[in-house]
């Protein structure tokens, strides 16, 4: 069996508070195991715990009781961050620095140097389609653009573990999907990527297991498929179906001891794919009059 | 979506052992270091170049009656020293306290620290990006100076040449004393000396700034604190004196104090600029002493620095 990616176990973390001995419980007994090619989904309110969680994962941020251990190293030592990227929400890289230069400089703190780092800043800016802004200064980029170049530094030296704190934050849908893309780009690679994000749908999306932490404590945690399946209910989708077949359907199941017909009608579409379908590039533009 | 991401984890080795990164390692220190370079320059600091060129201009123009040649060369080396060495201590304060506030606000820091960076080599970095920019600031302001200095020697010393010969009684020997001891306040390579001990002041008051900004609030008071420091480390030799002399004073405050000249650089053994502008012969051990004292300093406070960043956290 493989080292886990991450694995947390009873994690506490106190902030003290004032002089007067008043402290802060960030996070309590908090156990968790990220397994190596897998994405973890950290979700939980405002306030929760995820990111002192994530710190901790990443070295910035020490333990008060318990253990992190990255690939089997303390998190809190450096050389657990060979394997680890890290983009986190809303991230302001240096912005007189361009794309490629930003690549650079974080692929020469990892020890990239030569020739095979320009052709992995090369390949990066064409993983995340910034080819042809790679000259210019960050302080030019949109947000997307940023979380883009933000993600290409969090791969730069290829890490196993990816951490992804908000990462489609204040981006619009179609920079969104090309997010997350990206981590599902990430997760055929077999890079174990933990995403921390508000955006449930996009947790649903791309994540192996879940794990939802409230007042710094682990509340629940499986498979997206133990979290999310009504075990009680059975959903058909019917193509072309008549009324007819429909009544009949219908009456199926009022002949049924016990059976409840909860929901009929069209299923829908979500707007983020309508969204994305109308402002495709070659999409057919509206008629004028 | 291109398929580029493929060789992501293979390469990287599943089986890979980490390979710890070296205590320093000095192409990462470079690394951080260019970065800090490049960010200063690109937040312009070098206009104030024009500034230290404008007043350099001024003194080359400002002809007060009744200086002799040998004054006016002096004049000019004396203000443009007293401008430089403004100028690299503002440059060592401000650059460096902004640094590190800065990097923790735009959550830049999270983003090198995550990488495999040991805090020394970040802390190392970024103190050299800020001497580098004051060095290279100090090399074009020097060379202004020289020039300045040079184009100001000729006409002047000239111009006095001619009017001396065309006295009855001047003799050619008494000519060329006189000449000599104008020429003695020109260009002359021990000038160099000058914007290398103001440098070496720079570095320790780089230092000292760098460790107050690893556990300060606000870069308001890093930069406060640093400039009371150095003004402080100013007075060293006399408060110094003051406490071992008066054993009257109270004890609290005589061991107060006593950890405050413990503490604070002496930054008057920096003061030879004066001397060097007066063409006064320089002592290639005091440079030597110069060297030694600020390697001292800038390793003490690194090392304080590096105790208070190590377990800070972000």
């Amino acid at each position: 069996m493989s080292t886990p990616a991450v694995k947390i176990e009873n994690l506490t973390k106190i902030f003290p508070l004032s002089l007067r001995k008043r402290y802060l419980v960030a996070v309590e007994q908090l156990s968790l195991t990220v397994g190596d090619g897998e994405v973890y989904g950290l979700i939980g309110p405002n306030g929760s715990g995820k990111s002192t969680t994530m710190k901790v994962v990443l070295g910035l941020m020490a333990p008060t009781k318990g253990t992190c251990r990255v690939f089997g190293n303390d998190s809190r030592d450096v050389v657990s961050r060979n394997q680890v990227g890290f983009l986190p929400e809303n991230p302001y890289f240096y912005k007189y620095l361009t794309g490629a230069e930003t690549l650079k400089f974080y692929g020469k703190l990892c020890g990239m140097k030569g020739p095979a780092l320009k052709e992995r800043v090369d390949e990066l800016l064409e993983m995340v389609d910034l080819t042809g802004a790679r000259d210019r200064r960050l302080g030019g980029y949109s947000k997307g653009m940023l979380q883009r170049i933000g993600l290409a530094q969090a791969v730069v030296q290829r890490p196993r573990l990816v951490v992804l704190d908000e990462p489609t934050a204040g981006v619009d849908p179609s920079g969104s999907r090309k997010i997350r893309d990206l981590v599902l780009q990430l997760k055929k690679d077999g890079t174990s990527v933990m995403l921390c994000s508000h955006l449930l749908e996009q947790v649903q999306e791309v994540c192996d297991r879940i794990g939802i932490i409230h007042q710094g404590r682990m509340v629940k945690e499986g498979s997206l498929k133990e979290l999310i399946a009504l075990e009680d209910q059975t959903e058909i989708v019917l193509k072309n179906g008549s009324e007819a077949l429909i009544e009949k359907i219908r009456s199926l199941i009022r002949e049924e001891q016990g059976a409840e017909l909860v929901t009929l009608g069209h299923p829908r579409t979500t707007l983020e794919r309508v969204f994305l379908e109308e402002t495709r590039q070659d999409a057919p533009k509206p008629a004028k009059d | 979506m291109s398929d580029t991401t493929t060789s992501t984890a293979e390469s990287a080795g599943k089986d890979a052992s980490p390979v710890r990164p070296p205590l320093i390692s000095p192409s990462r220190i470079w690394s951080l270091a260019t970065v800090t370079f490049t960010q200063l320059l690109r937040m312009k600091v070098l206009y104030f170049m024009l500034i230290f060129g404008l007043i350099v201009a001024v003194i080359f123009n400002f002809n007060p009656s009744g200086q002799t040649v040998a004054q006016q060369l002096k004049s000019t080396k004396d203000v443009s020293f007293a401008v430089m060495n403004v100028f690299s201590m503002l440059f060592a304060i401000a650059s460096t306290a902004i640094l590190i506030p800065k990097d923790l606000e735009d959550r830049t820091l999270y983003t090198i620290l995550s990488k495999p960076v040991p805090r020394l080599d970040y802390l190392l970095g970024r103190l050299m990006g800020v001497l580098m920019v004051v060095g290279a600031c100090l090399i074009i302001m020097y060379a202004f100076l020289a020039l300045v200095l040079f184009v100001q020697e000729q006409i002047l010393v000239s111009a006095e040449l001619s009017r001396l010969r065309e006295q009855p009684q001047m003799d050619s020997e008494t000519l060329l004393n006189m000449e000599n001891d104008m020429r003695k306040q020109g260009l002359h390579w021990p000038l160099l000396y000058a914007p290398l001990a103001i440098f070496l002041k720079a570095c320790v008051v780089a230092a000292v700034t760098l460790f107050l900004s690893t556990f300060a609030s606000s870069t308001l008071f890093t930069i406060i604190v640093s400039a009371m420091l150095f003004l402080i480390g100013h007075f060293h030799k006399s408060t110094y004196e003051v406490l071992m002399e008066d054993t009257h004073a109270n004890a609290v405050v005589a061991l107060l104090g006593k950890l405050v000249v413990l503490a604070v650089p002496n930054f008057a053994l920096f003061n030879v600029v004066d001397g060097i502008a007066a063409a006064e012969p320089v002592d290639p051990m005091l440079m030597g002493q110069l060297f030694l004292v600020t390697a001292v300093y800038t390793v003490l406070y690194l090392l304080v620095a590096l105790i208070v960043f190590m377990d800070k956290e972000f």
